[in-house]
């Protein structure tokens, strides 16, 4: 795949997952919103629950995402390497040589470099790098895992293996398989119907069926439950 | 003799200033004492060839540390003390903060001696005689709200928050439900580094008993080598400090701290006793079995293109203590120091969790600091810490660290042991407990419930990356409280009940 594809199918890619992150649910479980304050304090202040000043969306946000694990560098790759079936250094190498994981954005993916850099401590949570080196790694695993089974055939292919990845699109029943494979693959789940729906609409948003390929797997791979738990 | 060893440190700085630059400006960074002032200075003066290029910038580098230091103090109200937490916790005698926790500086202070809101508020209401009148002051300061996150000083205090500190909020009383799936994800990617498959899912959601299912997935877990060989390792980073230019192979080679990894790794699995950290007596080679005795060196001396002035494990074990009595250990923390201030301090920060550059773990003995190697620390705001760490660190002046007298020496002294090193080495004290040698001082630091919240705190912000929330004080206290009557001291069953918890599987509803 050149360049300019490859900025296409970036582009059309986060567009697709930033529309399907719009919609609600998209990857999460229902939750009860409510969130109790300490009886105590409240009953200090001879109120009901809020009337502290502490703000209860406020305190849930926090609580909620401070609950949260960052799948980090190591799971990530492990779960790329598994789930496309790549090897190592197939999944993306800086210049052919350095490893994106490993060297390049280790920091980033949460990791750090003690020997050398002196990085004795892990970074505690992701930085504004770290979408970037995440979409760079999908990008270049899910564009490696297009080209072989591309090669293979769709008869020999691993991933991609529901339709044909040389045709020039891909229908809408094509797609629901696919989806569902790379949901399997990445997240160890089956995704709903509000899911499979979202994903067919991407049908006519691709050049190729190539291209459509890689961008299912990036908008499944870059969706935020494939990084945090 | 003298020339010879200034002859060698200007070999040493001149051919490797860079590198041990940035290492010195590490240490300094993690705040080691001031003995590493005294480093800067030697660097000035022996390296002649090179200070106009590579001085400038150390210059530079010192004079702005003295003016943030000298700010520091003249902006400082000077009234850090030990009386002031004593009269905190007479006040507020059942908050968390002198319930469970190490008693702290950081309660009114950003990082001492600068003051946070909380403190500042505290500093206007005690006219002038801060300890007379903190009592008093607490009243008036309770109703306000001095970081400004929506809840009263007095709420924040009774209810696991921090007046000081915006992040951290009061208690609340948040629902939470485990989830076995969830937890099992999160077990594997944290202690597997590998997330789980969709099989797997489906075998745990199948499996007769999904927790003794999740567990036995656990177990591989803490016996792969991702755990012993990776994730381990990075735990003990902070704790061992490697530097690739100074270790085994490296161009000035001080220590070899592949050791540190392996013993770390070796006691932190397979169900072994984890106080072995601070008292095993053996070493372990790099197929994982147990070396005895003292370990020779791989390198001989060099001097020259390449300089080794250690190397393998040579303190005769009756005198080692784990982690803290390794060769790179005390070779990396003990430089130029009679009294190896930052050896305890590491030690105190690694293995206890108590960092006294935060004013955590500060237990002043009486009498101290005595000042016995001329440091100037006797002065009110320095003795504040340094009353607790001299004490501390006395019993680590038994054991050679890198020195003026024995750099050049062709045995392998650094890290041995030395009975006359100095006089102090039967002076320390910890947790105000006197001790007579470094062995004593390990025995009571691991046995201490500050060694268990650390063993716990190692594997909760290796999992979560966060400290424990408000609502999950009860399930941590029950950690480490179990650590010693539930799991014999073992990291893998301790983590068996982490991974139980809600912190780690719970779903907040």
């Amino acid at each position: 795949m050149n360049v300019r594809s490859s900025h296409v199918v970036a582009l059309l890619s986060i567009f697709f997952l930033a529309s399907a992150c719009t919609k609600k649910n998209f990857g999460r479980r229902p939750v009860n919103k409510a969130v109790h304050h300490n009886p105590s304090i409240d009953a200090a202040n001879g109120s009901d629950a809020g009337a502290n000043g502490i703000d209860p969306e406020k305190a849930e946000e926090m609580v909620r995402a401070s609950a949260l694990i960052w799948k980090r560098y190591r799971a990530f790759e492990q779960g790329l390497m598994a789930g496309l079936e790549l090897g190592k250094d197939q999944l993306c190498m800086e210049a052919g040589q350095y490893s994106c994981v490993d060297k390049v954005h280790l920091t980033a993916l949460g990791g750090n470099e003690p020997f050398d850099n002196a990085q004795h401590e892990r970074p505690e949570r992701p930085s504004v790098l770290t979408p970037v080196a995440v979409e760079r790694i999908l990008l270049a695993a899910c564009s490696e895992r297009a080209r072989l089974d591309q090669q293979a055939g769709p008869s020999a292919a691993r991933v991609f293996k529901h339709f044909d990845l040389n045709g020039a699109a891909a229908t809408a029943e094509q797609i629901k398989p696919q989806v569902t494979e790379l949901y399997q693959r990445l997240l160890a789940r089956d995704p709903s119907d509000a899911e499979l729906s979202m994903a067919a609409t991407a049908a006519d948003k691709f050049s190729s069926a190539a291209n459509l390929a890689i961008g299912l797997c990036f908008a499944v791979g870059t969706s935020a439950e494939n990084i945090f738990l | 003799m003298a020339l010879s060893v200034g002859r060698m440190l200007a070999l040493i700085l001149q051919k490797h200033t860079r590198s041990l630059r940035i290492h010195t400006r590490y240490l300094l960074r993690q705040g080691h004492a001031c003995e590493f002032c005294w480093f800067f200075s030697v660097e000035f003066q022996v390296n002649d060839d090179e200070k106009e290029r590579e001085g400038i910038l150390m210059r530079r580098d010192l004079w702005l540390v003295i003016v943030a230091v000298g700010y520091l103090v003249a902006t400082s109200p000077g009234m850090a003390t030990t009386e002031a937490t004593t009269i905190f916790c007479q006040k507020y005698d059942a908050a968390e903060a002198c319930a469970n926790e190490a008693v702290s500086c950081n309660m009114c202070h950003a990082g001492p001696p600068s003051l946070n809101e909380y403190g500042l508020d505290l500093k206007e209401n005690t006219n002038g005689d801060f300890n007379a009148n903190l009592y008093e002051a607490l009243d008036k300061v309770k109703d306000l709200d001095s970081d400004g996150d929506g809840a009263t000083n007095e709420e924040e205090i009774k209810f696991a928050g921090h007046p000081g500190n915006k992040e951290i909020r009061p208690s609340m009383d948040v629902q939470v439900s485990y989830d076995r799936e969830l937890a099992f994800r999160r077990m594997k990617t944290v202690f597997c580094g590998a997330p789980v498959t969709y099989a797997e899912v489906q075998a745990l959601n199948s499996a007769a008993d999904p927790k003794a299912f999740m567990h036995t997935e656990l177990d591989k877990c803490l016996a792969s080598d991702y755990w012993t060989g990776e994730a381990l390792h990075r735990i003990a980073d902070k704790r061992i400090q490697p530097l690739s230019t100074i270790g085994f192979g490296g161009n000035v080679v001080i220590g070899d701290y592949r050791f540190d990894y392996r013993l770390f790794s070796y006691v932190m699995s397979g169900d072994r006793d984890v106080r072995e950290l601070l008292s095993a007596d053996y070493h372990i080679d790099e197929n994982g079995n147990k070396i005895e005795g003292a370990v020779a060196r791989e390198e001989g001396f060099q001097l020259g293109e390449r300089i080794v002035i250690a190397g393998g494990q040579p303190l005769d074990p009756a005198r080692r203590a784990g982690m803290i009595t390794t060769q790179w250990f005390i070779s990396n923390n003990t430089m130029f120091a009679p009294l190896p201030r930052n050896s305890a301090s590491q030690a105190y920060r690694g293995y206890l969790g108590l960092d006294l550059a935060k004013g955590e773990g500060i237990i002043p003995v009486a009498n101290e600091p005595r000042d016995v190697d001329n440091k100037n620390i006797a002065q009110p705001d320095c003795a504040v810490c340094h009353s607790t760490l001299d004490p501390l660190a006395y019993s680590f002046a038994s054991y050679n660290g890198i020195e003026v007298s024995i750099a050049l020496l062709f045995g392998n002294p650094i890290g041995t042991y030395d009975a006359g090193r100095t006089p102090w080495g039967g002076d320390g004290v910890i947790f105000g407990q006197p001790v007579n040698d470094l062995l004593e001082w390990a025995e009571i630091a691991r046995n201490s419930d500050a060694f268990k919240k650390n063993t716990v705190h190692m594997i909760f912000d290796h999992a979560l990356s966060r400290e424990p929330l408000p609502h999950e004080a009860d399930e941590y206290n029950k950690l480490w409280e179990g650590l010693a009557t539930e799991d014999g001291y073992s990291v893998n069953k301790m983590i068996h009940r982490f991974v139980e918890t809600g912190a780690f599987g719970g779903r907040i509803q």
